[in-house]
């Protein structure tokens, strides 16, 4: 600390002891207030060049008491009452008479707080009070974190004083029975004056952010005098952990970052270590009122590393025991998230409708704004959307509107694409999640990954919540061990585990009933094969240009063809082999044989709205390097194993699940779509022709989003 | 919470008032402002001048135009605000009824100023 900045502080801290002091011995709170305020300019003045007095307590006492005298002078001088004056002489000399050392002063602290809230002030009025006469702020200060011209803040000062004056309120503790009431009063009072300066955006409003430090320091000292008082334990401990994240709450632009989304590593270690400390103490020795729990739901907060390691259901039962000990709108909708998190989205909402009716809430932009936010979770779209911008209208803080505009705008497909990762037996699965709805799974073909759905997901992700992912062993799915022979099986098991683990998840309520699946190539063997298998996971299978080799007239030719493709590989490599199995396929020779989207194709569909002329966005060029890696592993690991798969068509036609086949307009003739047609006899359904060729969904991806839609029906 | 209140007009409708009632058109605005000022709530605030004075620019081919006017004889216009920090919008309402203005045919638009400080969503 500076020596200026330590002289301050040592200012302000003294500040409401002198005059505590002042007004015990002259009356007149008023008067003593400004004459206070007076002496501590001077000392600001003086003290820099000067130095500190030796009794900086003393020396305040002596100039407040000099100038209240002066002013009671000139006063009773006008009106002819001089004799008056005598009693009002202060003691001489800087010495603080006997009885006036700290804890004397302490105590007046105390005792002034308790008459700047007094109940007969509007609590602005209470705020700006407070922070001149306990907080030994000038005005020009208040007016200038509050906004407003010091003329302002001056006249909202005096008018206040005045009133305290009309209400004959003395220098003294409040009786007993008012004093709870009282102290309520204060922490409300230090509490919104920690909120203006937490709200404050960060940059140009640093002045403002100062009074979060004010109100701590405030808290501090009311804590100093009533250690044994758990809310004002629990409300220091409350501004503790919230402005721990103070640092992590705006982006460089002043934008607000949601709790979910800081940058944990921002915050401030120490004094989230400190609040947690007071607020667990507390609760072991004082019944929990609101402050206390509303610093314990910051406590279970700060303590997660991660926003998925939150303890939800302890946050859940802090709300429900807060809103019994003070039953309040605001905490409704609080819990409601808390509801969300541990129950699902649609309970959260249920529970937000009861607000509708609350006059205290019904338009209020923080219920639409938790309703948008429920509403995104739960997949609704349009709804959540309607709600941001509902919220965005009715708040009247600017980066709040900032914040909810950028939401609802948000609500598109790619930009809000997600990635996550998932155990399973012998692999971690990366997968992908756009938008929300009724869940529509996605699986790739042949050296494909999730990336080469790019274009067909942002499509469906205002309607549905569409997943895709890499299968194990491709891209960014990487096996445990060394590469093996995969199976159509293992990877039908795959995409029923990534099912069942969305299922799993509250979040996603849609995901709790059966699934809508596309899968083009073998990711169309791989869907097939999840019908048979996991019916009860899915609602449509739509398979496009399944290479169901086995099931063509000359299927001794091609298990011949997969043995061959099996030795070369072996002996030769991948690139040999590759081009064996291409030649063989009459499709392409390049690297994407089997699945035919040739990396051209892939390219213009998934950079979405650039035409054929348009350079491939950076993730399409990562997708081909990954792709590249993903060729020797799919003709080594994957072709051999998935060309041999016998699909139990016995199985498909007992599904549950609608079966759809679809073969591409520029592909026939194609073994794949040779075999698709054999698959749709002998299941007995009809084949869709949809644009494009045998990579159609790449390169038509518009026209394969439609008819999808059609398929799956509007949610 | 700060709010702006607009007041809105007849241009001319002061021209056409006797002596007595602008007298006590600018009295009851002069007393209003005396109580803002005393309660701590005015923050500030601007009468504008005769729309005759108004240049209005606006884009034409992409560039900045400038027109005079908009000359609007009977219309009501923007004819001045007063910013007020006050505790409830109710308060606001009731200080925007107090306007004068309002009983010469002109009315008062209660406006929420949007603040720069916010709460993590």
């Amino acid at each position: 600390m500076t020596d200026a900045a330590a002289a301050e502080d040592l200012l302000r801290s003294l500040a409401p002891q002198v005059l505590g002091t002042l007004v015990r011995r002259h009356g007149s709170f008023d008067a003593c207030e400004d004459a206070v305020q007076e002496a501590l300019l001077a000392a600001a003045l003086q003290w820099p060049g000067d130095g500190v007095p030796a009794n900086p307590r003393g020396w305040l006492l002596t100039v407040a008491t000099r100038r209240l005298t002066d002013q009671w002078r000139s006063e009773s001088a006008r009106r002819d009452r001089e004799a008056a004056v005598a009693a009002w002489e202060p003691p001489a000399g800087p010495v603080p008479a006997p009885g006036e050392d700290d804890p004397a002063g302490r105590d007046d602290t105390l005792t002034l707080l308790f008459l700047c809230c007094h109940p007969a002030l509007t609590p602005s009025s209470q705020v700006a009070l407070t922070l001149r006469a306990v907080g030994g702020l000038g005005t020009a200060q208040i007016a200038r974190a509050f906004l407003v011209p010091e003329a302002t803040m001056a006249q909202r000062i005096s008018r206040a004083k005045q009133r305290i004056k009309a209400t004959g309120a003395r220098f003294g503790m409040p009786p007993p029975r008012e004093r709870a009431e009282r102290l309520r009063a204060v922490l409300h009072v230090l509490y919104l004056i920690f909120n203006e300066g937490y709200t404050a955006s960060s940059g140009p409003d640093l002045q403002r952010a100062d009074l979060t430090a004010e109100a701590i320091r405030l808290a501090r000292a009311l804590h100093a005098l009533l250690p044994g008082d758990g809310e004002v334990t629990g409300l220091l401990a409350l501004m503790l952990l919230t402005d721990a994240r103070r640092a992590a709450r705006t982006d460089g632009g002043g934008l607000l970052i949601p709790l979910t989304e800081q940058d944990r590593s921002r915050w401030n270690a120490a004094e989230i270590e400190e609040g947690t400390a007071l607020i667990t103490d507390a609760l072991t020795w004082s019944p929990p009122g609101p402050y206390q729990l509303q610093a314990a739901i910051a406590a279970v907060h700060a303590e997660a590393a991660r926003p998925e390691d939150t303890d939800w259901p302890q946050i859940l039962s802090l709300y429900k025991l807060l809103s019994h000990v003070a039953p309040n709108p605001m905490v409704t909708l609080n819990q409601a998230v808390a509801v969300a998190m541990v129950h699902g989205p649609h309970a959260g909402l249920d529970l937000l409708r009861t607000l509708d009716d609350d006059e205290r809430t019904a338009g209020h932009h923080r219920l639409a704004a938790v309703r948008a936010h429920l509403l995104e979770t739960a997949g609704d779209l349009p709804a959540a959307r309607a709600a941001y911008r509902t919220a965005a209208r009715s708040t009247t803080s600017l980066p709040e509107k900032r914040y909810l505009e950028t939401r609802a705008a948000g609500l598109n497909g790619e930009k809000t694409m997600r990635s996550y990762t998932l155990d399973v037996p012998g692999a971690t699965l990366h997968y992908e999640i756009r938008g929300g709805g009724p869940t529509v799974l996605l699986i790739c073909g042949g050296v494909y990954d999730a990336e080469a759905y790019s274009a067909l997901a942002s499509l469906l992700a205002d309607r549905y919540m569409v997943v895709s992912y890499d299968r194990r062993g491709n891209s960014r799915s990487p096996l445990e061990g060394p590469p093996e022979p995969q199976s159509i099986a293992e990877h039908a098991e795959d995409a029923s585990r990534l099912l069942s683990a969305l299922a799993a998840d509250p979040a996603f309520v849609y995901a709790q009933e059966p699934a809508y699946v596309f899968g083009n190539s073998s990711g169309a063997v791989i869907a097939l094969e999840l019908a048979a298998r996991h019916p009860e996971q899915v609602r449509t299978v739509v398979a496009h240009e399944p290479p169901l080799l086995p099931l063509l007239p000359d299927a001794d030719h091609w298990r011949a063809v997969l043995a061959d493709v099996e030795e070369t590989f072996a002996k030769e490599g991948p690139g040999a082999a590759m081009a064996k199995f291409g030649v063989e396929m009459g499709m392409q020779d390049d690297g994407g044989a089997q699945d035919g989207a040739t990396e051209g194709e892939a390219a213009e569909g998934g950079a979405d709205q650039g035409g054929p002329a348009e350079a491939p966005s950076p993730e399409i060029l990562e997708m081909f390097a990954r792709i590249e890696r993903n060729t020797g592993f799919f003709i080594g690991y994957e072709v051999p194993s998935f060309g041999r798969h016998e699909l139990d068509l016995d199985a498909l036609r007992g599904s549950s699940a609608e079966i759809v086949l679809v073969a591409g307009e520029d592909s026939e003739g194609q073994p794949p779509q040779r075999a698709t047609l054999i698959a749709a006899d002998r299941l007995g359904v009809t084949v869709q022709r949809w644009p494009g060729g045998h990579g159609g969904f790449g390169t038509d991806a518009k026209s394969f989003a439609d008819r999808l839609g059609e398929l799956f029906g509007e949610p | 919470m700060k709010y702006m209140l607009l007041i809105f007009n007849r241009p001319g409708f002061v021209e056409e008032l006797s002596q007595a009632e602008r007298d006590e058109l600018f009295g009851e605005v002069q007393t209003i402002m005396k109580e803002l000022t005393e309660s701590g709530e005015l923050v500030g605030g601007e009468a504008l001048a005769d729309p005759t004075r108004t240049r209005t620019v606006r884009a034409r081919d992409g560039l900045p135009a400038v027109t005079d006017g908009p000359f609007l004889e009977a219309k009501e216009h923007l004819a001045g605000y007063v910013t007020v920090d006050c505790e409830t919008p109710e308060r606001a309402v009731e200080i925007a009824s107090r306007w004068p203005d309002v009983r010469f045919g002109g009315y008062m638009e209660v406006r929420a100023v949007l603040g720069d400080g916010g709460t993590e969503m």
